[in-house]
């Protein structure tokens, strides 16, 4: 859906984006991380020509966006940035019919495609539609800002550290909403962070930069597990653990584990996708406060009767193998 | 003052009339001057300063720099008022839509607005505020200025003021004070309340705002190009006094076009042919400068105003030597001589104290008893 080839970008001599490339495909969310100033939205932004690259190329949908109209470019991919940006004199509704308007939509369908947005990222439009942005609380902000950048149902969507500035519980009540969101509705999405968890949580894929340069791409796990040098070590190392236990999944985990066969008449006691992470799998534990657990997949074909501690034994098991692994 | 209210009311017509037109000109020009500068940044600092230096020349010395090009009467007057409003409303809008906040901007970009777009729905909406305050500001100069304009024969309230000021006649003042310190306060306090609305008000205010200059502005440009054949100026205070004009007027039977004007505007408003006649001092070094011509005083209504010292008589006890020393050229001093020392002082080319020293050394008055002295400044 979207491919950068070798995007290049130099500021007064100085290089911000040094030879960049990666492939998104349709559907999928790529994640640029790294730390502060290693040019991760310098990169997103040349994606929608907000700033031309030096040299490299972008393709959206295999078209040069160079060839495009940049105004129409835009209106085509959603945009949405850290520090939101709502329009202060428009309220919330207006807000989010920006681009249709734009593109001259008819007004009766904007109202519609308005509400059902708003309801959709949790915002009642009885409620919130006539108000306007500085009446709102930060995260309801932001939400705000994922409509508008959804409103004209762009195939693509940039994001810039959209959940930054937020308080724990309302990020990660965002992250998952957005991430539900994506799912269903097959957007490609790029998405800038520098948070290691956000980043291994919502992204398929990872580019890891530092100074311009891509450091390590891969999937979440490949980054994880088999860090391509000791930048792309010391940059999980923080948060190790808990991002492997979002990266690693119950299936994952499946030659390690004993397995029951069903037993006619044993209920289990919980029922979970087989592809559950298992730090979702950690929670579920705790929210239903026991130490073994009986768990069965969704069309109950396997039965694990399991307890946190040998979870985790698989766990270890599973890390030190793909370490041991040759590169 | 009520005996004046017609007047007044004339008056107050004309000054708005006079600050409208300046600030309808200044909108119309300054809004699209501040946003062009957004957009030549490098123009920015260069043009917001030459507008800044404007605001600092005293309304006096910018209305005498306009005389050679534009003259005298309402037109000077808008053009000055216009060039003070351009300072605030010029650097509102820049100001304005500068700080308009960046992510805003950038949200407005990667939406897909095109720059005019960006202007139309996103800048300029959000930087109202900021403009309206600036011509809020150019409004109440304006007010004030505008009665300065009287000085040039434009009209306006200033003229109770300047006709107060000559005849020491404090009601005259406040006759012309009052209503434009109401006008004043009254402007500011209508635009102070539409300030905060002014996103929703723009339409209807910018509807007011222009039909009532386009209504006054008639009233105050047409009568400036009735031109006169034969114009004369004269101060406020000839015009008002019992031995000034009007007298005049019937000793010699004139019936003259008259304007009222700032004695230090006049000499040059004749010069530059603005007006034909004023009532000058015949030792006033600007006519012999000017290449001036004094008329003659055939039926002797002029009584000669010879100018007397005054001294202060507690000055003059401890200090009786100089009584002596003026006695000495008590009544030596010719109109002619007068003038022309005038002239050397008034073309700069010499100090008062050289004229002075050169006169009293000069043959007909040097060698009389204490002439080697020369005054003490
Ligand atoms: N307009 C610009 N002019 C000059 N230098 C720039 C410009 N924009 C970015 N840079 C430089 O390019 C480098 C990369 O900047 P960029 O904004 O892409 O960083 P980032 O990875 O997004 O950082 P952060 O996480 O802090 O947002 C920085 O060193 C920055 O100083
Ligand atoms: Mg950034």
């Amino acid at each position: 859906m979207i491919q950068a080839i070798e995007l290049t970008r130099k500021f007064h001599g100085t290089t911000a984006v040094d030879r960049v490339s990666f492939k998104v495909g349709a559907g999928q969310t790529l994640g640029l991380i790294g730390t502060s100033g290693c040019g991760k939205t310098t990169t997103l932004r040349m994606l929608n020509r907000l700033i031309e690259p030096t040299s490299g190329r972008v393709l959206l949908g295999g078209r040069d966006v160079a060839h495009q109209n940049p105004e129409c470019l835009r209106r085509a991919i959603g945009y949405v940035i850290q520090s939101v940006g709502l329009f202060p004199h428009y309220t919330v509704e207006d807000n989010v019919a920006v681009v249709p308007r734009l593109l001259r939509h008819d007004e009766g369908q904007i109202s519609r495609r308005t509400a059902e947005l708003l309801d959709l990222v949790g915002l009642p439009p009885a409620a919130y539609s006539k108000r306007f942005p500085h009446e709102l609380s930060g995260g309801q902000q932001q939400r705000v800002g994922f409509a508008r950048a959804l409103a004209a149902d762009p195939p693509v969507i940039l994001l810039d550290e959209p959940f930054g500035g937020l308080d724990q519980i309302t990020r990660g009540q965002i992250q998952r909403d957005f991430k539900t969101l994506q799912r269903c509705l097959g957007k490609t999405v790029v998405l800038v962070t520098h948070d290691v968890f956000e980043a291994v949580f919502m992204c398929d894929q990872l580019c890891l930069m530092d100074r311009g340069i891509i450091q390590q791409s891969g999937t979440p796990a490949d980054l994880l597990f088999e860090p391509a040098n000791d930048f792309v070590r010391d940059f999980f190392r923080s948060q190790q653990f808990l991002a492997s236990l979002q990266v690693v999944r119950l299936c994952d985990l499946s030659p390690h584990l004993p397995f029951d066969a069903p037993a006619p008449g044993r209920t289990p006691l919980l029922t979970v996708e087989w592809d559950i992470s298992l730090l979702d799998l950690v929670q579920q534990f705790q929210n239903h406060d026991t130490a073994s657990l009986v768990v069965s997949d969704a069309d109950g074909t396997k039965i694990l009767n399991t307890t946190i501690p040998s979870l985790l034994a698989a766990f270890w098991k599973l890390c030190a193998d793909r370490r041991k692994r040759p590169e | 003052m009520w005996e004046h209210r017609e007047e007044i009311g004339v008056q107050t017509v004309e000054h708005l009339g006079l600050t409208l037109t300046a600030l309808a000109g200044a909108s119309l020009l300054g809004i699209p001057a501040g946003l062009l500068l957004t957009r030549w940044q490098r123009l920015s600092g260069p043009s917001l300063a030459f507008v800044g230096v404007i605001q600092t020349i005293p309304s006096l010395a910018l209305l005498g720099f306009l005389l050679p090009w534009l003259g005298i009467g309402v037109i000077p007057a808008i053009v000055a008022l216009f060039l003070y409003a351009l300072l605030p409303i010029v650097r509102n809008t820049y100001i304005g839509v500068e700080e308009v906040d960046p992510a805003v901007k950038e949200a407005a970009r990667g939406m897909g607005m095109t720059g005019f777009q960006m202007l139309a729905r996103v800048e300029l909406p959000l930087a109202a505020p900021v403009i309206f305050a600036g011509v809020r500001t150019a409004t109440v100069i304006g007010v004030g200025v505008a009665t300065l304009s009287a000085l040039i024969g434009s009209g306006g309230l200033g003229e109770f003021i300047f006709r107060g000021i000559a005849l020491n006649n404090p009601h005259m003042i406040l006759a012309g004070a009052m209503p434009a310190a109401m006008l004043a306060m009254g402007l500011d306090a209508a635009l102070a309340w539409i300030q905060p609305r002014i996103r929703r008000l723009l339409k209807p205010f910018a509807i007011v705002f222009a039909l009532t200059s386009l209504a006054l502005m008639p009233l105050v440009i047409i009568p400036a190009f009735s031109g006169t054949d034969f114009l004369a100026a004269f101060p406020t205070e000839f015009m008002e006094r019992a031995d000034g004009y009007r007298a005049m007027s019937q000793v010699y039977d004139l019936q003259l076009d008259t304007t009222e004007m700032d004695v230090g505007l006049m000499y040059q408003a004749l010069k530059e042919g603005q007006v034909d006649l004023i009532s000058g001092f015949s030792t006033d070094g600007r006519i012999q400068a000017f290449d001036l011509q004094v008329l003659e005083d055939d039926k002797h209504y002029f009584p000669p105003y010879a100018a007397a010292p005054l001294l202060n008589g507690e000055t003059l006890r401890r200090h009786p030597e100089i009584r002596e020393a003026l006695a000495l050229v008590s009544g030596r001093i010719s109109n002619l001589a007068m003038a022309h020392m005038n002239f050397r002082v008034d073309q700069g080319h010499a100090t008062p104290h050289q004229v002075a020293k050169d006169f009293l050394e000069s043959p007909g008055i040097a060698g009389l008893p204490g002439s080697g002295r020369g005054p003490n400044d």
